[in-house]
């Protein structure tokens, strides 16, 4: 039954299209193409594509499976981007408030911010070898994904979420309106109570802003990163592992997987961003 | 430089003595925006600030409430007292926390003198009943109209309960039957609390409304061109005799408040 009342908009009927038709376009495409050329093991069709997704538990090259080495992705993106949480939020707020720190780091900052994570590797691997999060506590083999967690990793994708979260959370320290910060003081607010009441809550958009930035990049970076040496798992190993056998349905059922994960975890971020932030972009 | 007041005057709450300002503007040349003001406002007193835009009414305001500094001149209030226990300000804009409900905007105050969170609570509900928001104590303030932001910025200031109210402008921003209905409000609130306002406007029908006195400020810098004391029993007609006089005396002091220093 359809509401009279209520009548889709250009927008509805545009988001609707894009879900539908225009995938099933693409898909088409690809699907007459890969007919066309007929040289499958460059050019898979999508059939064969969508094999690969609908097994995502079957070994490849005795690597592990798709979805295995997906989690392995995943379990090192969100340790790295848990350290890089807590580093940017902490030295963008203290940055942020006090005026002689940001002079004394804002330089070292403009400089290590345009530098790639991924340039960071060999260093990463000459400081922390292949050591895993397990042997930093003494547990030589846990038995546990972890064993595929390196530090190196982490290290890498603590540079890929540090400088969003960082620079968002200055920003939005530095950008708190004069006058919150003046009622909040003629209304008996000391200087810790400034800040745990007025800073961090006129700031947390830009703080949750700084982390969808930060899960992003550090889906982005973890991705190149496996594919470099000193990895040995993960979905960007399997890919290019993959690519090295000129097995293209497994190369482009991970491509697949890499862009939905991504298009996830930014999705997750706005709905939290929304159910934390009711008063958001309603500014008085 | 909060000191106590040293004049033997009548009780005042508030006094402002020999207070100037000078801006430094881009270019460097020093804008004067307040020249040697003296000002007090008795316990309980209503004064109204009235003058042209950019005469440095704010700016008055802001030194007093410690947000600016005065090259010159002090600022001082009744014995026992400071600026930290009694001031509070309602502004003309951004009076409220925009990530606050309502009732923790209203609680705010209360909540940094450390005040548990029934105690305040009930404190903040009987004020937002009191400015007749009630029912929307969990409404963020986005949700709310500009009239009833600003019955809720009074609330806020309020909870503190001040010994002076400062405001700037506070209605300014609304319209006609709104801004009536508030100043109604404020004059109750101000009856039965009996603080002292000191209430910046640029409206000359609402200082005689409002005011028990009006210091009328002249063109920058801003120099105190006449006080009137507005002694008509309240609520006051608009529409009789000695109202519309007085309204005439504020215009023409602010007519040759104007016109001394274009002769300058």
């Amino acid at each position: 039954m359809r509401d009279p009342t209520r009548n889709p908009s250009a927008g509805d009927r545009s988001t609707l299209l894009g879900w539908t038709v225009v995938p099933a376009v693409l898909l088409a495409a690809w699907y007459v193409g890969a007919a066309w050329i007929d040289r499958p093991w460059l050019y898979p069709s999508p059939a064969r594509v969508a094999e690969q997704l609908l097994h995502p538990l079957r070994d490849h090259f005795g690597l592990g499976s798709l979805a295995g080495n997906t989690l392995v992705s995943l379990v090192r993106v969100v340790l790295g981007f848990a350290v890089a949480v807590v580093f940017g939020v902490v030295l963008g707020l203290l940055l942020g408030c006090v005026r002689t720190l940001r002079g004394w780091f804002e330089p070292c900052v403009e400089i290590l911010r345009p530098l790639c994570p991924i340039a960071w590797l060999p260093f990463a691997i000459a400081v922390f070898k292949l050591e895993t999060v397990p042997q930093v506590f003494g547990v030589a083999h846990s038995g546990t994904i972890l064993d595929h967690v390196q530090l190196g990793m982490i290290f890498i994708l603590f540079w890929g979420g540090f400088f969003p979260i960082f620079t968002c959370t200055l920003d939005g320290v530095c950008g708190v309106r004069r006058n919150y910060i003046s009622l909040a003081r003629l209304l008996g607010a000391g200087r810790l109570q400034r800040f745990v009441h007025v800073y961090l809550p006129a700031s947390l958009p830009m703080i949750l802003t700084g982390f969808r930035q930060g899960i992003g990049t550090c889906w982005f970076v973890i991705i190149a990163a496996e594919m470099l040496p000193g990895s040995d798992s993960g979905i960007g190993y399997l890919l290019m592992y993959a690519a090295d056998l000129c097995a293209m349905d497994v190369v482009i059922a991970s491509m697949i997987i890499i862009g939905v994960i991504g298009a996830l975890l930014n999705f997750a971020m706005r709905a939290a961003m929304r159910t934390f932030l009711r008063w958001h972009g309603k500014e008085i | 430089m909060t000191t106590p007041c040293h004049e033997s005057v009548p009780p005042c709450a508030l006094a402002v003595q020999r207070v100037s300002k000078t801006f430094c503007s881009a270019r460097g040349t020093g804008v004067q925006a307040l020249e040697s003001i003296d000002l007090a406002v008795g316990s309980g007193e209503f004064v109204v600030l009235i003058g042209p835009t950019g005469c440095g009414k704010t700016t008055l305001l802001n030194i007093i409430a410690g947000l600016d500094h005065s090259d010159r001149g002090q600022v001082c209030f009744e014995a026992g007292m400071n600026r930290e226990n009694a001031l509070a300000y309602v502004f003309q804009h951004y009076t409220l926390f925009p990530w606050r409900r309502l009732l923790a905007n209203v609680a705010f105050g209360l909540q940094m003198q450390g005040k548990k969170r029934p105690a305040r609570n009930a404190a903040a509900r009987a004020l937002l009943g009191n400015v007749g928001l009630g029912h929307f104590e969990h409404a963020y303030p986005h949700e709310l109209s500009g009239g009833m932001r600003q019955r809720a910025a009074i609330a806020q200031a309020l909870a503190v309960e001040p010994r002076i109210l400062l405001m700037d402008e506070p209605f300014g921003a609304l319209d006609d039957a709104t801004r009536k209905d508030l100043q109604q409000l404020l004059i109750d609130l101000w009856q039965t609390t009996k603080m002292s306002v000191l209430f910046v406007t640029h409206n000359i029908d609402e200082a005689v409304v409002m005011a028990d006195r009006i210091v009328v400020l002249s063109d920058r810098p801003g120099r105190i061109v006449k006080e009137i004391t507005v002694d008509l029993p309240r609520p006051r007609d608009q529409l009789t005799k000695p109202f519309t006089s007085r309204l005439l005396e504020v215009r023409q002091a602010m007519y040759s408040g104007a016109r001394s220093v274009r002769d300058t």
